[in-house]
């Protein structure tokens, strides 16, 4: 019974799989999001690419944050560099839910970020002396992303 | 440490000394002059005055003229600049030189002389290549353009859609007339280009047979020779004009060495606008000038004395009790740079109070708190440092600049105590590359946290956190009962607050010692007096039964401080990340690029977000409890540059 007795790891490797899958689509759709409003703006000035860049930016951290995970949880899991742990099912559950967080918050909030940074961009198209507020507002929302990546984190740096 | 107070200013004067005044009041800069929209509606005074006219449209040509010229400069001959502008000093006498001005003016219109022929010329060529575009599709054909007719026949060059079979046309023609050919000159994915020859006898009836397939006739005007000798001439044209351009450019390119010039000049420019954008301000019967505005009350003796060379009347009065009072905050210089944080928020109402000095140390503390790293602090330390020395800036960006230094500095600080320095490099290092060192006592001891280390014990930073919300939230309180006392409703403030200190009192008794008797007493001391604003008896029980439920949104006040815990957890998190993942491969040079990009990525998330956070537990939690914003900030008549320090210190 080779699969059951690696069930655990297994299902663990799983929830790392969601962390940066999740996380990086809603990166991408976060960053898409910004990048079609900027291409509007930038049409009528292009002076203002650099503006735009940076608030394009803003949503692409939370598929960072997931790749962050995936990659502690894997080392953790000595699937990267190591040699493949033993876990029960109940571990590798917990290891699962552990990367949830980031998969999850990370998909959600990238794509509030990238709305939020959209609509920095056509701030910045009207009146582009604010475009510190457009990345304030665009950055709270990345606050809760941090959370996420805290919460998942810190759960794989504690469960044993 | 305290909000100006303002003094109402009104003078009237003669006309013909109005520009030399407002000179004077730009140099003194303290003087707001108020829009006098509401006296102009008003038909009594509107009868007596009307509003001043000025020189505003000419300054701003002026202004248009030179910001047009430096964009041309920087087009054609960039210069060599950083991200800041470093600014020059320069005395004010020649700032406001005529000559420097009539040179720099000049030197603007020659600029922009060459900018409209180089955008002639651009408008020359793209005519040439359309030309030379629509004759591409002949080039196969050596027939002289002008010579295509002869006494008996015509030859007639035309255009058909690319879905026309040419097979079909031809024979549908030789069915219309014998005396006809149609042949192919080329053909691209729209068009067939057809040659038509005709007798003239027979013109008519050939183009009528082939209109219904949309032959186009096509005419080239004003051409001599073949399409080939055509073709090369507009090229020559075109090389000419090419030429003309980069001539025109390198006259620009010329003018460089005038750019400082031209930068004083629209400095200067600009105050003149914004000297005579007041002047509209002013209200005229064509001999005399009256104006209304504020001023700081500690510059009355320094204005009268600056009237003491004209003829004028004026009085400087305390402000009426529902006048829109300008704020303005004076706190020590170092204090200064707060205010930026103050008016992303709101200044305060003028009879509000200054929050500067009340929030400005915890400002700094929750940055060094949430952000914690030795290594971090100092590289924004010194990071603004080398920026003030550099460029000193001013404004909005050496405000900046001169709160990092404070932001830094706490933030290593605090970094000292959770043992922060790039994260957990310390420990990294000697784990990965130097295994067989031991860590100096000191740099171990450091490294564990002196008090805490945020990411082994995260629980105990959650406490402090909390308990400095309870500090910070407590402080915001006590103001408000000192405004209440200031104000002369100290009794009302008391009891805004003292009842909820009875009921935390009471929360912690219960908690600790078990009795519930203090948090009854709290409870009933705000139902008692938390509904007291209300109309009758039952009104006033229910508001403060009501009352009760705002513990809920003091358990989210205090709650919100977690944040505290979060970002400074976030900012060793992500550093220990890619500590760890730099020393994955086991090599240094891996090792020193991953530091390097997920050090500079740590830093430029954390900083923006502990910034807003920072701010934010300020601006909700803290100036909730007190703060009465809506103020109208005071923008005094005053030199405003961009590129140049006008030396205040001369005196004429």
């Amino acid at each position: 019974m080779d699969f059951m007795s690696n069930a655990g790891l297994y299902i663990a490797v799983i929830g790392a799989s969601l962390a940066v899958a999740l996380a990086c689509a809603g990166s991408g759709k976060g960053v898409g999001i910004v990048g079609e409003a900027a291409a509007g703006v930038i049409s009528e000035d292009p002076g203002k690419f650099s503006s735009c860049l940076i608030l394009q930016i803003l949503p692409g951290t939370q598929g960072l944050y997931g790749l962050v995970v995936w990659f502690y949880a894997l080392f953790t899991l000595g699937v990267i560099g190591g040699t493949p742990a033993t876990l029960t099912v109940a571990q590798g559950i917990g290891y699962c839910v552990a990367c949830l967080p980031m998969g999850i918050g990370g998909y959600i909030t990238a794509i509030g970020q990238g709305r939020c940074a959209a609509a920095g961009v056509s701030l910045v198209a009207k009146r582009p002396e604010e475009m510190s507020k457009g990345i304030i507002m665009a950055i709270m929302v990345e606050f809760y992303a941090i959370l996420c990546l805290l919460a998942s984190f810190l759960m794989l740096l504690f469960i044993k | 440490m305290s909000i100006v107070k303002m003094k109402r200013l009104r003078v009237i004067g003669f006309e013909e000394e109005r520009d030399e005044l407002l000179q004077k009041l730009l140099h003194l800069g303290c003087v707001e002059i108020s829009e006098p929209e509401d006296k102009l509606t008003d038909p009594e005074w509107a009868a007596l005055l009307r509003r001043d006219v000025s020189a505003l449209t000419d300054r701003k040509a002026e202004a248009a003229a030179l910001s047009s010229a430096l964009d041309a400069l920087k087009k054609y001959a960039p210069a060599k600049k950083g991200l800041f502008i470093k600014r020059r000093p320069i005395s004010e006498a020649d700032f406001f030189s005529e000559s420097v001005k009539a040179e720099a003016l000049q030197c603007a219109e020659r600029i922009n002389e060459c900018t409209r022929e180089i955008a002639r010329i651009y408008s020359a060529e793209n005519k040439l290549k359309s030309n030379l575009a629509s004759l591409a599709p002949w080039s196969r054909m050596d027939v002289p353009l002008d010579g295509l007719s002869t006494a008996h026949t015509q030859l007639i060059l035309g255009t058909v859609p690319a879905a026309a079979e040419i097979g079909a046309l031809q024979n549908e023609l030789s069915q219309a007339t014998d005396l006809a050919e149609l042949s192919e000159i080329s053909s691209d994915k729209d068009q067939h280009y057809l040659l038509l020859i005709v007798h003239n006898s027979a013109a008519e009836d050939a183009l009528a047979a082939l209109r219904p397939h949309s032959f186009g006739v096509v005419h080239f005007k004003d051409m001599a020779g073949t399409v080939t000798e055509n073709q090369e001439k507009i090229r020559a044209e075109i090389d000419a004009l090419n030429a003309e351009r980069r001539q025109q450019e390198a006259r620009i390119a010329a003018e460089a060495p005038l750019r400082e010039k031209l930068q004083l000049c629209q400095d200067r420019v600009n105050q003149d606008i914004s000297r005579e954008a007041v002047a509209e301000r002013f209200m005229t019967d064509g001999r005399i000038f009256f104006a209304e505005g504020w001023i700081p009350a500690e510059k009355v003796a320094a204005f009268q004395n600056l009237l003491s060379g004209f003829t004028c009347a004026w009085e400087a009065v305390d402000p009426e009790k529902d006048d829109a009072v300008p704020t303005q905050l004076k706190n020590p210089k170092w204090m200064d740079c707060i205010n930026m944080v103050t008016e992303m928020y709101s200044l305060p109402a003028y009879d509000g109070i200054d929050p500067n000095p009340l929030y400005f140390f915890w400002y700094v503390f929750f940055f060094g708190f949430m952000f914690a790293d030795v290594a971090y602090g100092l590289i924004i330390f010194f990071g603004c440092l080398a920026i003030i020395k550099a460029f000193n800036p001013k404004k909005t960006l050496g405000r900046m600049m001169h709160l990092g230094l404070w932001l830094g500095g706490s933030t290593a600080i605090c970094g000292v105590f959770v043992g922060g320095f790039f994260g957990n490099v310390l420990d990294v290092i000697y784990d990965t590359f130097l295994p067989n060192s031991v860590m100096p006592a000191w740099m171990a001891k450091f490294s564990a946290g002196l008090v805490v280390n945020p990411v082994n014990d995260p629980m105990t930073v959650l406490i402090i956190a909390i308990a400095i919300g309870c500090v910070h939230l407590i402080m915001g309180q006590c103001i408000h009962i000192y405004m209440g006392f200031r104000d002369g409703a100290g009794v009302d403030a008391l009891l805004d607050v003292v009842p909820w200190w009875i009921v935390f009192g009471g929360i912690a008794a219960l908690a600790l010692a078990g009795t519930p008797i203090v948090l009854i007493i709290g409870v009933l001391s705000l139902i008692c007096t938390q509904g007291r604003h209300e109309g009758t008896f039952f009104k006033k029980l229910f508001g403060g039964i009501k009352s009760l439920y705002d513990i809920t949104s003091w358990l989210s006040d205090v709650l919100s401080y977690a944040r505290l815990m979060a970002l400074m957890l976030a900012t060793s998190v992500i550093a220990q990340v890619f500590n760890t993942l730099g020393a994955l491969p086991r090599n240094i040079i891996v090792f020193v690029l991953v530091f390097l990009i997920g050090h500079v990525f740590n830093i430029g998330v954390n900083l923006i977000g502990t910034y807003v956070h920072a701010a934010r537990l300020q601006y909700l939690e803290y100036f909730g409890k007190f703060y009465k914003e809506g103020g109208i900030p005071f923008r005094p008549l005053q030199y405003d540059t961009k590129y140049v320090d006008i030396n205040d210190e001369e005196e004429n």
